[in-house]
């Protein structure tokens, strides 16, 4: 059922890292069609591109990489907590979303000290930061219903760009919380790797076409 | 165990997957039929005000014609009945020739009412469109301009008497079009000459109204002062298209379509 290893390999190791090539070069290239808006996104982009450059190098020195996905956990989280900030109106959410970010780098940090330490996999944080993605997916989802004159053609990048991040986290979310159940079981975690950069390759995917809706 | 194991994470990535697709789907849904509901909500309301203006336009049409009619039969008929009495006058007393200057200044005073009464009752429904049709009318109204000014207007029609077939609601629309702009023309154009030419295309009629005057920056149709708006109401109640080629210095150019089906509308007017 699961991927062959070999393969597996190629896909994991290569393909779905270096897929995120596509939407950084549309980034390069069509910049000036951007509205400001789109800067946080940019900036998550670049980080996930570094983040797995950095893997990649480190996984392949045989050198333990989860203290790295703590640290872009929470990296990620604060990005896509301004990308947010930025996007919804709700100037109520907006007041809110940097306490938000600052409690969740508060809960990472007891969390690798108390719970999950730096080698292990943050099976706690990333489920928290799940939820509070899809909510603030949802919440834009729910404004765009409520506010009519936002047309939805003029915003279909966004909408693009959200959907994405709501389809990878909703779809990631019992992934993140069973993950150090089966670490020690290679195959299953192989499994749940593949699928998690299947995940990761749609959101890619959804943020190209996304960010290619700006420049029509 | 492991097969399990497989089904469950696929089952657990699948089920939510699948749920934030449907609610994206569902919104986006929602919001494209709440947005098509106030786009329709908006172009009724569009065509209301339309048909509000359109009765308006007709309605003062009507109270012209009405306005004109009484002028000419009433008022018309009791200043000829007045001059028809002082003629009476005369002949009673022929032998007085104080009477005779009085009834002859007060009969040349009535003749210059009457002719008064006659151009207001003229201008206020232009009695040959009925009767002649639209060239005639236009042409009429054109040389009165020209007689009493240094505008050269020059009519021509290639349209092989097509506006004789239009409408009395058409050609009632164009007259009054080419007064709004011919009044413009006088007023802010200081042009020397105007051409209205008329022109049969395929199936539809070319209207051509162009000046040489100093033209001005408009050059679409937003913008426009209300005499411009009056003559998009007027076009478009007889289903007429129309655009505005003019710049500083370029003169002022509008060229009016009015599709061949509106020659076979049915009067509005009374």
């Amino acid at each position: 059922m699961s991927i062959p290893l070999e393969a597996s390999k190629i896909y994991l190791g290569i393909l779905v890292p270096i897929s995120i090539i596509v939407p950084i070069s549309l980034v390069i290239i069509n910049y000036k069609y951007f509205p400001s808006s789109i800067n946080p996104l940019i900036i998550y982009l670049f980080s996930s591109g570094i983040s797995n450059l950095f893997t990649k190098i480190l996984g392949s020195n045989g050198i333990n990489t989860m203290y790295l996905n703590h640290i872009y956990t929470v990296w990620e989280f604060f990005i896509i907590c301004y990308f947010y900030r930025e996007l919804l109106s709700s100037q109520k959410i907006k007041k809110y979303i940097p306490y938000l970010s600052v409690a969740f780098f508060i809960v990472c940090i007891i969390n690798a000290l108390y719970y999950q330490p730096l080698i292990k996999y943050n099976s706690y944080t990333k489920p928290i930061e799940a939820v509070l993605v899809i909510w603030f997916a949802i919440t834009y989802l729910m404004e765009l219903i409520e506010n009519l004159d936002e047309i939805i053609d003029k915003n279909s990048g966004f909408i693009y760009i959200n959907s994405g991040f709501l389809l990878y986290f909703s779809g990631s979310f019992v992934l993140f919380t069973i993950f150090n159940i089966f670490v020690n079981n290679t195959a299953v975690a192989i499994a749940i790797l593949d699928v998690h950069a299947t995940l990761l390759l749609l959101m890619y995917a959804l943020f190209t076409i996304g960010l290619w809706k700006f420049k029509k | 165990m492991n097969d399990n194991i497989y089904v469950l994470t696929l089952i657990g990535t699948l089920g939510p997957l699948l749920l934030a697709a449907t609610i994206i789907y569902l919104v986006i849904k929602y919001q494209r039929k709440l947005l098509a509901q106030k786009l329709a909500a908006q172009k009724a309301e569009l065509q209301h005000s339309e048909s509000l203006l359109h009765a308006t336009i007709q309605s003062q049409e009507n109270e012209r014609i009405r306005i004109s009619r009484d002028l000419h039969d009433h008022v018309g008929s009791t200043l000829s009945s007045l001059r028809q009495m002082f003629n009476q006058m005369n002949k009673v007393a022929p032998d007085q020739p104080q009477i005779k200057t009085l009834s002859d200044t007060y009969k040349e005073n009535i003749d210059n009412i009457m002719n008064d009464v006659r151009d207001i009752s003229h201008s206020l429904s232009p009695p040959g469109l009925a009767l002649w049709g639209l060239q005639f009318t236009l042409e009429d109204f054109c040389d009165k301009i020209s007689r009493s000014s240094d505008l050269q207007i020059r009519v021509t029609d290639d349209g092989d008497s097509i506006l004789k077939q239009m409408t009395f609601e058409s050609s009632l629309s164009l007259f009054r079009v080419m007064q709004e702009l011919l009044a413009n023309t006088i007023k802010h154009a200081h042009a020397k000459n105007v051409t209205i030419s008329i022109k049969k295309e395929h199936e539809d009629i070319a209207i051509q109204y162009k000046d040489d005057g100093r033209g001005s920056e408009i050059s679409s149709k937003t913008g426009a002062g209300m005499g411009m708006h009056n003559v998009e109401s007027r076009l478009n109640m007889i289903g007429a298209q129309y655009e505005i080629i003019t710049a500083p210095g370029k003169g002022f150019v509008v060229n009016i379509t009015l599709p061949q089906s509106s020659l076979s509308k049915t009067t509005l007017y009374e």
